[in-house]
């Protein structure tokens, strides 16, 4: 704010100088624009008090604890991951520099470096194929060709009439974990990002600190880039074709807008999330048993009931859109959700996570109503009271 | 009055903001084998925590944790001592005395820096910030005595 972010603390005493300067100011001002108006004065300094000590505990600090990231992009033009790249060199040249100071050896440290470079310029490479590609008109006939030959040894395609292989448990035992179902993959996922998907699933999903190239583990997935570009976007319109098919879920009869956008969003949140995460409080259980799961990803997927709580809208954005940019190193791949699917997503865990929201800011204008007239009441009562003393 | 404007203020965040009294971690399922990465107290217990935490280095062979207990034992007692440290005998209200408003002041500005540095990460420069906090603190109160001495006769000479 003030000073460079290793003095960052030191906003919040600037800024408390600012306070009691207004303080005063406001202070000054009351006193002699409404001296009778007593109470109010101390309410309104000790409002101003109390909001800076809050600002102080809580967005501030949040602020120095979870320094803020790049917003969420949904271009998927691999701009953030190139950038993350680059911050990878900017923070080893450091350390290299720190070592050095201190007389150490700093070799194995700047051997990290070519590495970096290479990824940069494959990842560089990778998203301008994708970019060109996306341009092409896919061809969805062929692509359903494409799509049986190539994806649905793995992938079930419900709605398509394409049930899966094996039950969930199987599933996971033999890939690692559950391979999604792709009958809605053309709706919540962006063109460019499923392109990228087939091209290189390890590349588009940003996960490549978990499965490096020549690295032992293998992603489940075999990259696709020995299509042609013309292929790829078949595939990708047969997706948007089935995709669109799919109905939205059926809800009772004479039920609320509230419970019909509640079984939307919960048809887009287990297409997008549940393979890996369960959530609790809607009675969820994820696809991939537990343990198989904390061997593929090295951790057990969160319980998601509580996250919009817990982590709150913004966050939940942009670590879907890129979880590498909250939390580097974390085993979760990005999503690739369009901004609607992603929507859908977070407003669903609201619905879960939150249930009484609506209730509640509903009724929230009845309540302040009523404490308005309270409170003109208060002022008027007050005034009869003291009239003959003032 | 007063009461039914800030009920106003009040219910407008319980309807519309109610996040701001719940600390987001509280939400997260507790895992024995995973410690969050900043602890902290409650925010009214932040300002003493503070104390405790202020002196992170050690001072003429007492390690620097005991000196934080030392000081956070004397932040706890000596709020209850506040009755017998005041040594004037003047009897009014706070901001009419001409020596204990300021000390009112600057103690309210020293908790309030306490508090919110009691949640920041203590490096760097935040470390030496709650030190000096830590250190003001301390000399406040062992300073009122005099301070009110001070007062008193001011007071007297009147």
């Amino acid at each position: 704010m003030f000073f460079t972010d290793d003095l960052s603390g030191i906003n919040s005493i600037a800024i408390g100088l600012i306070v009691a300067v207004v303080l005063f100011v406001v202070n000054f001002i009351m006193a002699k624009a409404a001296p009778a108006l007593k109470e109010l004065r101390i309410l309104v300094i000790v409002s101003i008090m109390v909001g800076y000590v809050y600002w102080g505990f809580e967005p501030f600090a949040h602020h120095e604890m979870h320094p803020h990231v790049a917003e969420a992009s949904y271009e998927f033009d691999g701009k953030g991951d190139i950038e993350q790249l680059h911050e990878q060199i900017a923070a080893t040249n450091k350390l290299v520099a720190k070592l050095e100071a201190e007389g150490k050896d700093a070799s194995t440290v700047k051997a990290l470096i070519p590495a970096i470079e290479e990824q940069i310029e494959a990842t560089k490479a990778f998203w301008a194929r994708v970019g060109e590609a996306s341009k092409l008109s896919g061809d969805a006939t062929n692509g359903k060709a494409l799509v049986e030959a190539n994806c649905l040894a793995c992938h079930a395609m419900e709605y398509e009439g394409f049930p899966a292989m094996m039950g969930d448990a199987d599933a996971a035992a033999t890939y690692g974990v559950v391979p999604p179902d792709l009958s809605l993959a053309g709706r919540i996922y962006d063109k460019k990002f499923l392109a990228g998907l087939i091209i290189n699933p390890v590349k588009a999903m940003h996960i490549e600190h978990k499965y490096p190239v020549g690295g032992e583990k293998m992603f489940p997935m075999p990259a696709s880039d020995w299509m042609s570009d013309q292929e790829i976007m078949d595939m990708v319109a047969y997706l948007e074709q089935a995709a669109a098919k799919v109905k939205a879920p059926e809800t009772k009869e004479g039920a609320t807008p509230f419970e019909v956008s509640k079984a939307e969003n919960k048809q887009i949140f287990e297409a997008a999330c549940v393979r890996c995460h369960a959530m609790a409080y809607a009675g969820i259980e994820a696809h991939t048993p537990a343990d198989i799961m904390k061997e593929y990803i090295g951790a057990t997927p969160p319980d998601l009931s509580q996250y919009i709580r817990s982590r709150g809208d913004e966050f939940l954005h942009n670590f879907i859109n890129d979880p590498q940019r909250k939390l580097p190193g974390t085993g979760m791949p990005r999503v690739g959700l369009t901004h609607d699917a992603e929507k859908q997503v977070v407003e669903y865990m609201t619905q879960i996570g939150d249930s009484k929201k609506e209730e509640r800011e509903a009724l929230g204008p009845i309540v302040l109503i009523y404490l308005a007239i309270l409170a003109v009441f208060a002022v008027l009562w007050k005034k009869q009271i003291w009239r003959k003393l003032h | 009055m007063v009461i039914s404007i800030f009920m106003i203020f009040f219910f407008y965040l319980v309807f519309y903001h109610n996040a701001f009294a719940m600390d987001p971690v509280n939400f997260d399922k507790a895992d024995s084998l995973k410690t969050p990465a900043h602890i902290y107290p409650e925010w009214y217990f932040l300002w003493s925590y503070e104390v405790l935490r202020g002196f992170f280095f050690d001072i003429a062979g007492i390690s620097g944790k005991d000196l934080g207990l030392i000081a956070f034992g004397f932040a706890q007692i000596i709020f209850v001592l506040l009755p017998w440290l005041d040594k004037s005998p003047m009897v009014k209200p706070a901001n009419q005395r001409p020596v204990f408003k300021y000390w009112f002041w600057t103690m309210m500005a020293v908790l309030f820096v306490l508090t919110i540095f009691g949640k920041l990460p203590p490096t760097g420069v935040n470390a030496w910030i709650g030190f000096a906090t830590s250190i003001a603190f301390i000399v406040l109160f062992l300073a009122l005595p005099f301070l009110t001495k001070i007062e008193a006769k001011m007071a007297g000479g009147k």
